[in-house]
């Protein structure tokens, strides 16, 4: 149960209250109209025969000039008045009393209750239907300006409890000093709204519910027998409803909002970690095959020739490697956001070609590019390491003389680059895990660590794509590599 | 300037600066050095090099920032040295001005190659004569036409406006936003989609002529470049 209104919150509200609210704010609640209303019977009595009176004598005075059943009009006013200000009952009252009067101190014979003349009679009968119908409209105008008022107390609150709620740091704050107010619009003393389904009705607990959907409850005290059930209560509940639930889409929107955020700062964290560790890990390198480099100048004999290429070469596997591995820890550690781009893949598959064979002339890969491939989306040096990394396995496992042949074509809303070799093939079982970090297939004479098609697949995932091994054919191994057209399919 | 080109190499690794420095030496080269931002400013003002080698990760700033800098008051090609990771400022500094890069960990012979080859460009006048020859391509900008070993290519006016800008960069790699802002316009510097297809287009063309596919290499995440000996289908040829 939550404490009744902190007096912080309730200034807050006050001050909305005023703002909003003109003519019948929650200073007077439907109870306090209640006992005005009691205490007004008096009132009414008096004024119904002080307007009977006061008509009398305007007639009176008017006689002389016109006619007395013209003057008989201004009855009227006194019937008009009675039933606007206090209701059908009254105007009727007056209209009768009014009747007798007129009856009594102008008709012929005057000062008595008898009625001679036929047309004093109609004109008598004419004079009640039209107080009646008068009393009556005039009743219904003022029944419709009372359900007005009711419902801009209703609008009233609405407008506080979504301003409360799109502005309140805590939900559960701001429905403590809410449930006050609401209960107040009802004319109950005090209201406490619970968030939460409520198992069971009970009495003066009005259920909250958005689309059959609970979303609380609001506890009333002090209010009338069968206030719950009432229409005013019903709207309220419904409006109540509304504003919780989108309180709580706010409160979960900020949680939500929150947690990007942490996961940002976690994100640029681990890629300026790896960024500083792939700093360290290469500079050593950079600098011996730099060192090495300034060498090719010296005059040295054959063995220290060969000395120097092993440095050379040896020194080019190690920063392979190095690679291979920042690679792997920033696709583990997410730390490889693609930057994403429109890319041709005709261009992607070309340009992996230059990288692999700048050394040479290249002469067995054989491209095939179907026409009308679309544009891929995806992060252009990504993807070229995927290619050049399915390309790189293809050509170390066929035999050298043996072309690999790499077709590029649409195929349902991608496009799909498989790498065919005429190697020795991959076992079914073997399919997924040559895919894993580190796994080598059965061919040991074969140099690598194992971590090519690893990366190669994290990457293409990472880029909306995909890279399996297509079911075995009569011989060697196609890997098909499947690429986003649209801009959506990266992550 | 008296003698041998000067090269100014720019690095923050000590080891890495003095390998360079004693190799491009015995490459006949005079080499000042500089191990930061402000180092490499002090150093271009008092003897303006022929040539600065600059590795973008500087620990006293950025190092496209620096590239603009001098690009500002120094004339003298910039040869960048970049990791992987900061694809994003090889991207800025080229656009600053820089004439090209080369991707950590690199083959000294491919650096020597690299120097050679923008001293060789800077040296000679920049090619804004009418008709422009790059191996077996002819353009021929006055008449908007271009032609291989002597025989007309046709191509619509933004291909011819694509490979005019290739081939006026004369074998500097041109970024996808400089050429996008060159041919469409400044409106257009992320239409990545409308560079794809015409380049793929323009390709296919001068392949049809009989002109090598990589003639036009592809520097992805970067941009395009066309090759010093275009047709002739070689790379810098420095083994790793």
């Amino acid at each position: 149960m939550r404490a009744p209104a902190e007096p912080t919150t309730c200034d807050n509200l006050c001050m909305v209250a005023t703002r909003t609210d003109g003519r019948l704010g929650p200073s007077r609640p439907v109870s306090a109209r209640l006992r005005d209303a009691r205490s007004s019977r008096l009132s009414a009595l008096v004024a119904s025969a002080a307007l009977v009176v006061g008509s009398t004598l305007v007639v009176g005075a008017l006689t002389p000039e016109i006619p007395v059943r013209s003057a008989g009009v201004f009855y009227l006013v006194a019937v008009l008045g009675a039933s606007s200000v206090y209701g059908v009952w009254w105007g009727l009252a007056t209209s009768l009393a009014s009747a007798l009067a007129f009856n009594f101190f102008f008709l012929p014979p005057e000062h008595t209750l008898v009625v001679n003349s036929s047309s004093d009679w109609l004109a008598l009968a004419a004079f009640a239907v039209t107080a009646v119908v008068t009393s009556d409209l005039a009743a219904r105008e003022r029944a419709g300006r009372d359900e007005a008022a009711r419902r801009a107390d209703e609008a009233a609150l609405g407008e506080r409890l979504a301003t409360v709620i799109a502005t309140a740091p805590n939900l559960d704050n701001a429905l403590a000093a809410l449930g006050d107010q609401a209960a107040r619009t009802l004319g109950a003393t005090q209201g406490v709204i619970v968030r939460g389904s409520s198992p069971f009705p009970r009495p003066g607990v009005l259920p909250l519910e958005l689309n059959g959907r609970p979303i609380g409850e609001l506890r009333l005290s002090g209010g009338a027998p069968g206030l719950v059930e009432s229409q005013p209560a019903r709207r309220v509940a419904r409006q109540l409803a509304g504003l919780i639930a989108l309180g709580e889409e706010r409160e979960r929107r900020m949680r939500e909002e929150v947690n990007a955020k942490a996961l940002q700062r976690s994100d640029q964290l681990k890629t300026a970690l790896l960024r500083a560790v792939s700093h360290d890990l290469r500079s050593p390198l950079q600098a011996i095959a730099a060192a090495a480099g300034g060498l090719h100048y010296a005059s040295l004999d054959a063995e220290e020739q060969e000395l120097l290429d092993t440095i050379g070469s040896e020194t080019g596997r190690m920063s392979r490697m190095v690679e291979n591995l920042l690679d792997l820890s920033r696709l583990t550690a997410g730390a490889l956001p693609p930057v994403a781009d429109w890319l041709d893949p005709r261009e992607l598959v070309e340009a992996a070609m230059s990288e692999l064979f700048r050394d040479g002339p290249q002469n067995r890969v054989r491209l095939v590019v179907m026409p009308e491939v679309p544009l891929v989306h995806g992060d252009g040096p990504q993807l070229q390491r995927v290619v050049v990394n399915v390309l790189e396995n293809a050509l170390k496992f066929s035999p050298a003389d043996r072309p690999v042949d790499v077709r590029v074509a649409r195929r349902d809303g991608a496009v799909e680059i498989t790498v065919s070799d005429e190697g020795s093939g991959v076992a079914a079982s073997d399919a997924e895990r040559i895919f894993e970090a580190f796994a080598r297939g059965d061919r040991t004479d074969v140099p690598g660590s194992g971590l090519g098609l690893a990366i190669a697949r994290g990457l293409a995932r990472a880029n909306g794509g995909d890279l399996w091994l297509a079911p075995p054919a009569s011989r060697g191994a196609t890997f098909v590599l499947s690429l986003p057209t649209t801009a959506r399919g990266g992550r | 300037m008296s003698g041998e080109p000067l090269i100014l190499v720019v690095d923050d690794e000590r080891p890495i600066r003095r390998a360079l420095e004693v190799t491009l030496t015995k490459a006949g080269y005079r080499v000042a050095t500089a191990g930061s931002s402000a180092e490499t400013l002090t150093a271009a003002a008092l003897s303006p090099p022929d040539l600065v080698i600059l590795d973008l990760m500087l620990p006293d700033g950025d190092g496209a920032e620096l590239c603009a800098e001098l690009r500002d008051w120094l004339a003298a090609p910039i040869l960048l040295i970049s990791a992987v990771e900061a694809e994003g400022e090889k991207i800025r500094a080229l656009d600053a001005g820089a004439d090209d890069y080369l991707t950590k960990p690199f083959a000294v012979g491919e650096l020597l190659a690299r120097v050679r080859a923008l001293l060789r460009r800077a040296g000679g006048a920049a090619p804004r004569d009418s008709l422009i020859e790059v191996g077996r391509l002819a353009v021929d900008l006055p008449r908007r036409s271009v032609a291989v070993d002597g025989a007309e290519i046709h191509l619509t006016p933004t291909e011819f406006d694509l490979l005019k800008e290739l081939t006026l960069a004369a074998g500097r790699p041109l970024t996808h936003q400089m050429m996008l802002r060159k041919v469409w316009g400044p409106g257009y510097a992320r239409e990545t989609q409308l560079l794809r297809t015409h380049m793929g287009r323009l390709r296919d063309k001068l392949e049809a002529g009989g002109l090598a596919r990589d003639s036009i290499e592809t520097l992805t995440g970067v941009g395009y470049r066309l090759r010093d000996g275009a047709g002739a289908s070689t790379s810098y040829g420095i083994s790793r």
